[in-house]
């Protein structure tokens, strides 16, 4: 009978909804296989029910190949859009909005920042596009429009997107804006927090020059003519440490500027929001299969975050934290934060435990423990330098290409470098000048000429501290040019 | 002033360094490891300044002694150690993807069927409620009754159960009257009339048995029983006074079963008899005497001889 067709063409359609549905949740699970094959049989039933994909399946397929590593064919897919016919006014967010923002999402995948924060900034005209049109009325724009088109805004995911985006572009001040805009409404997110103290942090380094100084900075300058001439030295060669110049511009540190005191308050949030005690075993393809799931951790506005995540979470957080109290002066914090990060987990990966040491070992000679310190700047503790964590996770997780930034050091042996003129450092001031002059030695050799000002000054310091005045001079004519 | 020293003998300084040496032993060994940013670096070739060696030494010592803050003579340094900033975290799966849907599928869902009804029924099962522990106001009454009328079902969720029909008895026997005529249909009245029965005797009580017995047939078991308790009520009760008031009641009750045919007489009569001899010194047991009389004769001619005491 006519009602039972119509009955069963309605049970289609309810069905098909709650397939799509379903495919949302295992995307946000990133349950991939599952979500997969699922989405096929979708798609083959629309196909053969004779209706054209719509926006919605277009928009979960490009997902599915962007989470699966396979940016290319991504963008491939989300192309199909410009085929279909366009889709009703009902639907939310707008075609362009959807369009521009996954475009930049997949090309921040790709490693290409730059590229990405166009597509983003378009989706951000877009949405002030569909807008305007129903803004005719004056006041009262909220509720002269239908409830869909309310729920369709998604400002803060896209200030999200465009301020990650910004801060791999290197423009931390920008990031910083548009991230706190997104606290308003999302203020429960750990890797929020996270993002802007790294804004912070950038913002701070900005004023700082590298972290390795160059040549030119050692010598400020002489001082009179001739027998009277005087050599001046510089007083630091690069100056991490917040400097306090006038008190009257101290503002508060919860203020919501990029200053390391509001970072200091960031990770401190982020820190507290993170969950314990999470298990970092992820599901087999037969407990994704039978609908098993994982654990989940609330981040939005992006997905859920899983054991794993929460973990390398964590563990940025802290080197963070040990980074900023250590700027801060306050090294008692920054060794707790350095020594929490060594045991946050057995298989942190080694830049962050490279990092876990040098920090400790600094918190140490400043805390006058130079004995302690010694012990973490062992230069046999250097690893291999991994970012993201260790291998036999690799092979589940996509092949996300943001690079290193650039990060110093880039080798193992420049990271041993590193590690060893700290050594001769808390040697130093210890008072073994001979053990921190032969380490230094070899670090002067290893470098090959390319060593940074702070091997220099320390080299030059040594042999004043044993009286040596004049092999002090001779490293200054031979190494910097004197105007 | 005379700055030649050297006819003096030197001073023992010995005191002064240590106490300088128990001072420093007792900083850290960061503190302890600044040394000057000035070393002497003499030009090897002669000066052909233009300026005389006095002013040339007069204006290093400026260069170095004054200044707006940190002199160069004041400056140290120490031995800095290389700080690395962290790298930015390294997330997986961080940006928000953007899925559309149909938004207009997702309507507000409203249940017009909430807070209608349940409000009146809140309100009577209140009313009931106060009706079992004191008397309701007229208008408490009346409302009371309007929710009753109203919904047929109602009654039955009022919370009334026999045993408390006693206490709405007494205290609102028009309410009493009202719920047990709704629930003449149900299975329960049975119960309901056995609990009036046994219930203890008086005005109001009779007041509900009159008005139902007026309103509705009522089982003529129920009616005799309740009759033989009230007499036998009258008969035990001590106080000469209460008895008196009691005894009235019960006839007039009698006389109106009697005159409204609800009762027949011939089946009560020996007992209605007795009960009018016992209290012939009141008026009304008289009076009631009188109309059993007058009934028995005026009914049966010849068959039944007249009781004679």
């Amino acid at each position: 009978t006519t009602d039972e067709i119509r009955c069963s063409a309605t049970q289609e359609q309810l069905r098909g909804k709650l397939q799509q549905l379903r495919v949302r949740a295992m995307l946000m699970m990133r349950a991939l296989r599952v979500a997969k094959k699922e989405l096929k049989t979708i798609v083959t039933h629309a196909v053969t029910a004779g209706n054209s994909l719509n926006v919605t399946l277009i928009s979960l397929k490009s997902q599915l190949e962007y989470l699966r590593g396979n940016f290319r064919k991504a963008i491939k897919v989300l192309n199909q859009c410009a085929a279909i016919p366009p889709p009703s006014l009902t639907y939310g967010p707008s075609l362009g909005v959807m369009y521009y923002n996954n475009l930049g999402v997949i090309h921040l995948g790709l490693g290409k920042p730059t590229v990405a924060c166009l597509y983003l900034q378009k989706a951000l005209q877009e949405t002030q596009v569909a807008e305007d049109p129903s803004s005719t009325q004056s006041g009262d724009t909220l509720s002269s429009r239908p409830l869909y088109q309310l729920s369709s805004n998604v400002q803060p995911e896209l200030y999200y997107n465009l301020g990650v985006t910004l801060l791999h572009m290197n423009k931390p001040d920008k990031a910083f804006d548009f991230l706190l805009e997104v606290l308003q409404v999302y203020s429960m997110n750990p890797r929020l927090w996270l993002r802007l103290a790294e804004c912070c942090i950038a913002v701070h380094k900005s004023g700082l020059g590298e972290d390795i100084a160059s040549k030119k900075s050692i010598v400020q300058g002489t001082v009179g003519v001739g027998i009277h001439r005087k050599i001046c030295l510089a007083t630091c060669v690069s100056d991490h440490n917040k400097k306090h110049y006038d008190p009257q511009s101290e503002s508060d540190a919860a203020f919501p500027e990029p200053t390391l005191e509001f970072a200091r308050l960031c990770l401190r949030n982020a820190l507290t929001l993170l969950p314990e005690n999470v298990s970092t075993a992820s599901l087999t393809d037969e407990q994704e299969a039978s609908g098993v799931m994982p654990e989940l951790y609330p981040a939005g506005p992006s997905s859920p975050l899983r054991g794993t995540e929460v973990v390398s979470l964590r563990v940025s957080a802290l080197a963070c934290s040990a980074y900023v109290s250590l700027c801060l002066s306050d090294y008692s914090t920054a060794l707790r934060h350095a020594e929490t990060l060594l045991v946050a987990h057995p298989k942190i990966p080694g830049v962050y435990k490279l990092l876990g040491h040098l920090y400790a070992g600094e918190a140490l000679i400043s805390l006058g423990k130079v004995s302690e310190a010694v012990a973490h700047l062992d230069p046999r503790l250097v690893g291999d330098l991994t970012l993201s964590p260790s291998a036999q996770e690799a092979g589940q997780s996509p092949p996300f290409n943001i690079s290193n930034q650039g990060w110093y050091p880039g080798t193992t042996a420049t990271a041993m470098q590193v590690m060893r003129y700290n050594l001769s450092v808390a040697y130093t001031v210890r008072g073994e000048l001979e053990k921190a002059n032969n380490l230094l030695k070899e670090v002067w050799t290893e470098s090959n000429g390319n060593m940074p000002a702070q091997v220099i000054m320390l080299a030059m310091y040594i042999q004043l501290r044993m009286g040596h005045v004049d092999v002090m001079k001779n490293i200054v004519k031979k190494n910097i040019l004197l105007t | 002033m005379n700055l030649d020293v050297s006819n003096h003998p030197p001073i023992d300084t010995t005191a002064l360094r240590l106490n300088l040496a128990e001072l420093l032993s007792e900083r850290p060994d960061t503190a302890k490891s600044a040394i000057p940013v000035i070393y002497s670096h003499p030009q090897p070739s002669p000066s052909s300044g233009l300026l005389s060696e006095v002013s040339q030494v007069k204006r290093t010592c400026e260069a170095l002694l004054c200044g707006p803050r940190q002199t160069l003579a004041q400056q140290y340094f120490t031995p800095e150690i290389i700080r690395l900033t962290p790298p930015l975290h390294i997330a997986e799966d961080e940006l928000v993807w953007i899925t559309p849907v149909d938004r207009a599928e997702h309507k507000v869902m409203y249940d017009s069927s909430m807070c209608i009804l349940s409000g009146g029924d809140a309100e009577a099962k209140r009313l009931m409620a106060k009706a079992f522990k004191e008397t309701l106001s007229l208008p408490q009454q009346q409302h009371l009754l309007a929710e009753l009328d109203k919904d047929p079902r109602m009654v039955y969720h009022t919370g009334l159960t026999p045993p408390k029909l006693p206490d709405l008895v007494e205290h609102n026997p028009l309410i009493a009257i009202e719920v047990l005529l709704k629930l003449m249909q149900s299975s329960q009245i049975t119960e309901y009339f056995s609990v009036l029965v046994n219930m203890e005797m008086s005005l109001h009580s009779m007041e509900v048995v009159n008005r139902l017995t007026t309103a509705v047939e009522l089982p003529s078991e129920f009616v005799h029983l309740y009759i033989s308790n009230c007499i036998s009520t009258c008969e035990t009760i001590k106080d000469r006074y209460m008895q008196n008031r009691l005894v009235r009641l019960v006839c007039v009750f009698l006389q109106s079963l009697i005159r409204n045919k609800i009762i027949n007489v011939q089946e009560l009569f020996i007992e209605v008899q007795a009960f009018c001899i016992e209290f012939s010194r009141i008026r009304e047991a008289a009076a009631l005497f009188r109309l059993l009389k007058q009934l028995d004769s005026g009914d049966t001619q010849a068959t039944q001889e007249p009781a004679k005491k």
